[in-house]
C-alpha cells in the first residue's frame, strides 16, 4: 500500500512535469499549417516525457534535458523560415533545413555534455536523445522526412563524439 | 531520502525499514497523555504511524534535496497527531452530546403527551363556555382557592352542582365520564 502511494506520487509528478509539451506543442500547431502529424508527435512526446519522468534517476533527468535542448530545433527552423536559402559550395539549402540541422546539432551536444556527468551515460543519452529527436520533429515536420532525418543526424553528431570526448577526458 | 526522491526505488525498504519504529514511537508519545486504555492508544499510534508512511512516500518525489529529511517527516508526523487528537475530541464530543438528548428526552413530556393535554384544555374551556356564568365562576373560584363572600355550606353546595353540571356536559358530549 505504502509502495503504491510512492508509485501514485512519482505518477502525479511526472504528469505535471509532462504538461510542459502542451506550449511545444502549441508552436508548430499555430505556424505549421499541420494537424495531424504535430499531434501524433505531441503525444509520442507526452507519454515519453510521463514514463522516463515517473522512472526517474537517469531516465528523468534526460527527460529534463531533453524536452530543454529539444525545443531548440523545434524553434529555429521556424524562426528562420523567412530567411530564403543558404548555399554552401555548390549546394543550397533552404534556411529551414539548415536551422533543422543546426538545431538538433546544438540539442545533440547539449546531451551529450551533459551525459558525461552521468553513472549511466548511455541510458541518458538514448533517454535524451530520443525526446530531442520527438520535440525536434514537430517544429521540422514542415520540412517532410528530410527535414526530420536531417535534425535527427545532426543530434547524433552533436551528442556522440562529445559524449565520448568528455569521458575520455574525464578517465 | 533524496536517492528516493530521485526514483532509486532501492532505497524503499531500508528508509521503510528505519522509519517505522521511529514514527510509532513518536505517535505513540504524542497521542498518549489521556485516561485512555494503552491498547486504544497503541492502535491509534500504529494507524497514525501508518498514514504517515503512506504521505511520506507519496510526496517523495517531491522532497527538497537540501531539506532534513527527519525534520520534514516529523513535520507530517506531528501534523497527522494532531489531526487525530481533534477527530478523537470531536467524537468524543458527539458522544456526550447524544448522552444529554437522550437524558432529556426521559424528563421532558414527548410530543404525544403535550397533543393529549393540549386537547384536554381545549375540551375543558368549550365545555366551561357552556355552562351557566355562576358555575364558571365557582369552579374558577376553587381552582384559584379564591373564597367568593358567601357562606361556607352555600358554596359547598354551588361547588358541587357545577361539578355535576360539568360531568354531565363531559358525558354528553363525549360518551365517558
Amino acid at each position: 500500500m505504502v509502495r503504491q502511494a510512492y508509485e501514485r506520487g512519482r505518477l502525479q509528478r511526472a504528469f505535471r512535469n509532462a504538461l510542459v509539451v502542451l506550449p511545444l506543442l502549441a508552436i508548430p500547431l499555430a505556424t505549421c499549417g499541420q494537424v495531424a502529424l504535430p499531434l501524433c508527435l505531441g503525444l509520442a512526446l507526452f507519454v515519453a516525457a510521463l514514463v522516463l519522468k515517473w522512472r526517474g534517476q537517469s531516465y528523468g533527468r534526460a527527460a529534463s534535458i531533453g524536452l530543454f535542448a529539444g525545443s531548440l530545433p523545434l524553434v529555429l527552423p521556424l524562426v528562420l523560415r523567412g530567411g530564403g536559402h543558404c548555399c554552401l559550395g555548390g549546394a543550397c539549402f533552404s534556411m529551414c533545413m539548415a536551422g533543422c540541422v543546426l538545431g538538433g546539432f546544438i540539442a545533440g551536444a547539449m546531451v551529450g555534455v551533459m551525459a558525461v556527468a552521468e553513472r549511466k551515460r548511455w541510458t541518458f543519452l538514448f533517454s535524451g536523445g530520443a525526446l530531442v529527436v520527438l520535440t525536434g520533429a514537430m517544429g521540422c515536420v514542415a520540412m517532410g522526412a528530410a527535414g526530420i532525418v536531417g535534425m535527427a543526424a545532426g543530434m547524433v553528431a552533436g551528442a556522440f563524439p562529445l559524449m565520448l570526448i568528455g569521458t575520455r577526458r574525464n578517465r | 531520502m533524496a536517492r528516493l526522491a530521485d526514483g532509486d526505488r532501492a532505497a524503499f525498504d531500508p528508509i521503510y525499514d528505519r522509519l517505522w519504529p521511529i514514527l510509532r514511537r513518536f505517535a505513540l508519545r504524542a497521542l498518549s497523555g489521556s485516561a485512555r486504555p494503552p491498547a486504544d492508544v497503541a492502535a491509534d499510534a500504529d494507524d497514525v504511524a501508518q498514514l504517515v508512511l503512506m504521505k511520506v512516500f507519496a510526496r517523495a518525489s517531491a522532497f527538497d534535496r537540501e531539506a532534513d529529511a527527519l525534520s520534514w517527516i516529523l513535520g507530517i508526523a506531528a501534523y497527522e497527531c494532531k489531526t487525530q487528537r481533534k477527530q478523537r475530541l470531536r467524537r468524543r464530543e458527539d458522544v456526550t452530546f447524544d448522552l444529554s438528548t437522550l437524558a432529556d428526552s426521559t424528563t421532558t413530556k414527548t410530543v404525544e403527551e403535550t397533543m393529549i393535554a393540549k386537547d384536554l384544555e381545549a375540551a375543558a374551556t368549550e365545555l366551561l363556555g357552556s355552562l351557566k356564568t355562576v358555575d364558571v365562576e365557582t369552579l374558577r373560584a376553587v381552582m384559584e382557592g379564591a373564597r367568593p363572600p358567601v357562606p361556607g355550606p352555600t358554596f359547598r353546595k354551588r361547588v358541587e352542582r357545577a361539578l355535576g353540571r360539568l360531568r354531565s356536559a363531559w358525558r354528553d358530549r363525549h360518551g365517558v365520564d
